[in-house]
């Protein structure tokens, strides 16, 4: 069974230390680190806060976790912003984080005008470096991007790995942004020093994926509302059914990506007409093809071309077959994430032909059977195999399966690759199943 | 067992290769395989909370159709057009069927009437002139396109100067001229080449259990494509306990037979089991033309419900929970479809003897065998060249024999006779025989 973080909560994400996944965990009332085979490292007791649902979704921003619960009493829900804590600084350069610690809310309490429900939520966050070595007491410094960077914004800058400043934090505000040279000057001269590619963090705001529009009532219409950070005021509100069950959202470069139904929709939060930026097909069909799988969190990775979907069961493929199976982790509650790559792929196969009834051999006809192969987001797949086959139905009298020209043909720029079916000889009807499989 | 493309709800369009149904469950449009994978899914940017009874594409749209009450279907429908646009699939129109004084609205199955045709000439942007060319009866389907009637035009296939690949373009019919051009109301913003496709859609046709409010008789409503509203209502009984209808243009009856003449555009609907053909060219909505299919238990003496079905060229997409296949029964959990088709194919052999009774004795005794052999529509099944049909007997007394047990051809009434002769003794004699189609 490919189980992988093995984790009790539905919330993941990634944190400070490479290579470690982090969890909510309600039981232990902890933030918990794992490594990627489930073993867990660390835990981190939850501080100045308490849970009082489970965490529905866990995002990391570079220097802050965030985490999403309903209210209690169904007053709403909050969106919570928590630090390891503490952490290194000039002042503690020898400090290990030991806790998990609040550090402010975004509540939202229904009103008259909004019902607030919501499985998903994204901080929109920019991870940037140092563009060169900047020593204690400068107050401007170079970043490889000051892309959406405001006079106003906090920044947090480090860990460093300066000599004689490792691991050290600290938070400046911008006062002035240079975006001809990527300078940008500080309100106070930095504390420590920094060296080229030490990280730099800022987040802008929360969106969040609430299942009604402010109608007031449950409408189910599904609505964008982002809400700026630290203003904390609605920004920009957008609604439509494409907003609506979704499950799992993340946030990643100038991407909002979430999970609804079977797709991972992506948008550029940028693009003033909201529209889409692209839909793919992610995995997410049980193996009676029908019921989707709830993907509960998501870590969007898009440098590395790929999607982390947390969840409870996964669909596998048998490579010799072709068959599908579902797989529920055991033992349960468990949730391990499934990757979801965004680079094309083949991702399905379809049949079309010109007639589906033909007379037996030595009649003339013959069927045209085209294969049409798509990727992940519905478009066609040049230059792929496609192996032809032809075999009689479970349901068919007895009889020989006719034959198929060429056995093996390349998919075109539409994606489509074709042969030509032959019929059998044959006193009766035979039933004949024909195949395309991708080589 | 039939699974093949395993939908969860009652409606089914085919747009070759793929198979498409709503979802309200997931406020979801699902684009299947035909072995049922999923290949790609559309959040719906509004909800729905009912079944989707019908599903139609005209070619730009999709059309549904669902109860305004899920469990009162007397209170009415609606029925709704939606677009693609960005991933997401966009409301345009909602028409609403309430019951009232007037009308009780009960229906499960509706089409949308709509032709095709092609750019011929004037395909350039920049002008409002475009000439069309209709397959069939060209002039008939020209003259349906009166001021104010919608066009549908592309995917564009014009490069040149300006590049349009794949581009579509919705126009309206200011008037027309004989033989085949059309002014538009505004100018092409886009341009087509000679052979790009063309549509439009005239009329909505749905089938009420009711005429009028009568409880007992159904009826066929015809409405108007752009405002829903009612145009007419023609009663009948075949009208009433109708799931599964659609609009086709048929063109696969053979040149030189008697179905020749039906080649065209037809409101086709299944009631029990046939498949009923309606010209609704002609103001008496004549039933034109009848198939029987094979939806009948292995007893025949239920019909099973078919509750959508789609088309691609000859072949007829049936969808069912219950199948028959050859002669083995099957009720799936998930809808998938049974295949028919257009194509006339022998579906019947009927054998009659004159006499019925001989005497056995030393003088000979003879009966005239008559076979005669019909299609799908009940009508002689005459191919060129001729097909054959060979006599069997088993049983029989002593010395009996048949006058022919080789290949004989069918006359052009597709019958073919042969002689049985009686012998000394008595015996019950069954009498057999097989067609063999025609190369």
């Amino acid at each position: 069974m490919p189980v992988n973080v093995q984790l009790n909560d539905a919330n993941f994400s990634l944190g400070p230390e490479e290579g470690f996944f982090y969890s909510v965990s309600s039981d232990l009332n902890s933030l918990i680190q794992v490594e990627a085979d489930g073993t867990v490292v660390d835990s981190f007791p939850i501080a100045l806060s308490q849970l009082r649902n489970p965490v529905k979704e866990l995002h990391y921003d570079g220097t802050f976790f965030w985490t999403l619960e309903d209210l209690p009493s169904d007053l709403g829900l909050v969106i919570k912003k928590w630090r390891l804590f503490p952490f290194k600084t000039l002042a503690f350069p020898s400090a290990i984080p030991f806790e998990f610690r609040w550090q402010d809310e975004l509540t939202l309490i229904h009103g008259p005008n909004i019902r607030w429900e919501a499985d998903a939520f994204a901080v929109e966050h920019y991870h940037r470096f140092f563009d060169g070595s900047f020593l204690a007491g400068v107050s401007i410094v170079r970043l490889n991007s000051v892309e959406h960077l405001n006079i106003g914004d906090d920044i947090y800058l480090g860990p460093s790995d300066f000599g004689g400043f490792i691991g050290n934090e600290e938070t400046k505000r911008v006062t002035f942004v240079n975006t001809a040279t990527l300078q940008v000057t500080l309100g106070s001269p930095i504390q420590n020093s920094y060296i080229s590619n030490d990280p730099v963090d800022y987040s802008k705001s929360l969106f969040i994926f609430n299942q009604h529009s402010f109608t007031g009532i449950e409408d189910n219409r599904g609505t964008l509302a982002q809400f700026s950070y630290p203003g904390k005021f609605q920004q920009k509100v957008d609604t439509g059914g494409k907003y609506h069950d979704v499950s799992a959202a993340d946030y990643d470069g100038s991407t909002l990506a979430w999970v609804r139904g079977s797709q991972i929709i992506q948008l550029n939060v940028f693009n003033p007409t909201f529209d889409l930026q692209s839909s793919l097909e992610a995995n997410l069909v049980q193996d009676d093809m029908f019921t989707f799988i709830e993907v509960f969190d998501l870590i969007a990775d898009l440098d590395s071309n790929v999607f982390l979907k947390l969840q409870d069961r996964e669909t596998t493929e048998s490579v010799g077959t072709g068959s599908f199976t579902t797989t529920v982790f055991t033992p349960p509650p468990q949730y391990n994430f499934q990757t979801q790559v965004t680079t094309p792929v083949v991702n399905s196969i379809a049949l079309d032909m010109d007639t589906r009834f033909a007379k037996p051999f030595p009649s003339a006809d013959k069927i045209i059977v085209a294969t049409v192969v798509r990727d992940q987001f519905g478009l066609p797949v040049l230059g792929q195999s496609v192996q032809f086959g032809a075999a009689l139905s479970d349901s068919s009298p007895p009889g020989t399966p006719g034959t198929l020209s060429p056995v093996i043909a390349i998919t075109n720029t539409s994606g489509i690759a074709v042969s030509t079916y032959t019929p059998s000889s044959s006193p009766v009807n035979l039933l004949v199943d024909i195949t395309g499989t991708v080589l | 067992m039939v699974k093949n493309i395993r939908l969860l709800n009652p409606n089914m369009v085919n747009i070759s290769p793929y198979f498409y149904s709503f979802d309200h469950q997931t406020d979801t449009m699902i684009q299947k395989a035909d072995d049922g994978t999923l290949a790609f899914a559309y959040p719906l940017d509004t909800p729905i909370t009912n079944t989707v009874r019908s599903l139609e594409h005209d070619g730009e749209s999709f059309w549904t159709l669902d109860r305004i009450t899920e469990v009162t279907a007397s209170d009415g429908f609606r029925i709704r057009r939606w677009v693609i646009e960005n991933f997401v699939m966009v409301l345009q129109q909602t028409f609403e069927y309430a019951t009232n004084s007037t009308d009780i609205f009960e229906s499960d199955a509706f089409t949308i009437e709509r032709y095709e045709g092609i750019v011929v000439a004037n395909g350039a942007e920049n002008t409002n002139l475009l000439n069309v060319t209709f397959d069939g009866d060209h002039a008939t389907i020209f003259n349906l396109l009166t001021p104010g009637t919608n066009l549908f035009l592309g995917p564009s296939s014009k490069i040149s100067p300006t590049n349009f690949t794949g581009q579509t373009l919705r126009v309206t019919v200011n008037s027309i001229t004989a033989p085949n051009l059309v002014t538009l109301t505004t100018p092409k913003t886009v341009g087509f080449s000679s052979g790009d496709k063309v549509v439009f859609s005239k009329n909505i046709w749905f089938f009420n259990q009711h005429y009028l409010t009568t409880l007992s008789a159904g009826a066929l409503y015809k409405a108007s494509i752009s405002t829903g509203a009612l145009i007419n209502r023609t009663q009948g009984g075949a009208f009433r306990d109708i799931g599964a209808t659609a609009f086709h243009n048929v063109e696969s009856f053979p040149v030189g037979t008697a179905l020749e003449d039906f080649n065209g555009h037809y409101l086709l609907f299944i009631r029990t089991n046939n498949l009923l053909f309606i010209d609704v060219n002609d103001s008496n909505l004549p039933v034109v033309l009848s198939a029987i299919q094979n939806n009948l238990n292995t007893t025949a003496t239920e019909a099973f419900t078919v509750s959508d079905m789609g088309i691609a060229g000859n072949t007829i997409f049936r969808l069912q929970t219950q199948f028959n296949i050859n002669g083995t029964e099957s009720t799936e959990s998930t809808f998938n479809y049974q295949l028919a088709t257009f194509r006339p194919f022998p579906t019947a052999i009927a054998l009659t003897a004159v006499e019925a009774i001989l005497a056995a004795g030393v003088g000979v005794s003879t009966s005239l065998i008559t076979a005669t052999v019909t299609d799908q529509y009940a009508l002689p099944f005459v191919t060129l060249p001729a097909s054959t049909i060979a006599f069997t007997t088993a049983g029989g007394g002593t010395g009996s024999s048949l006058s022919n047990t080789g290949q004989i051809p069918l006359n052009a009434n597709a019958q073919a006779f042969v002689t049985y002769n009686s012998g000394p003794t008595a015996g019950l004699v069954t009498i057999g025989a097989t067609v063999t189609i025609a190369t």
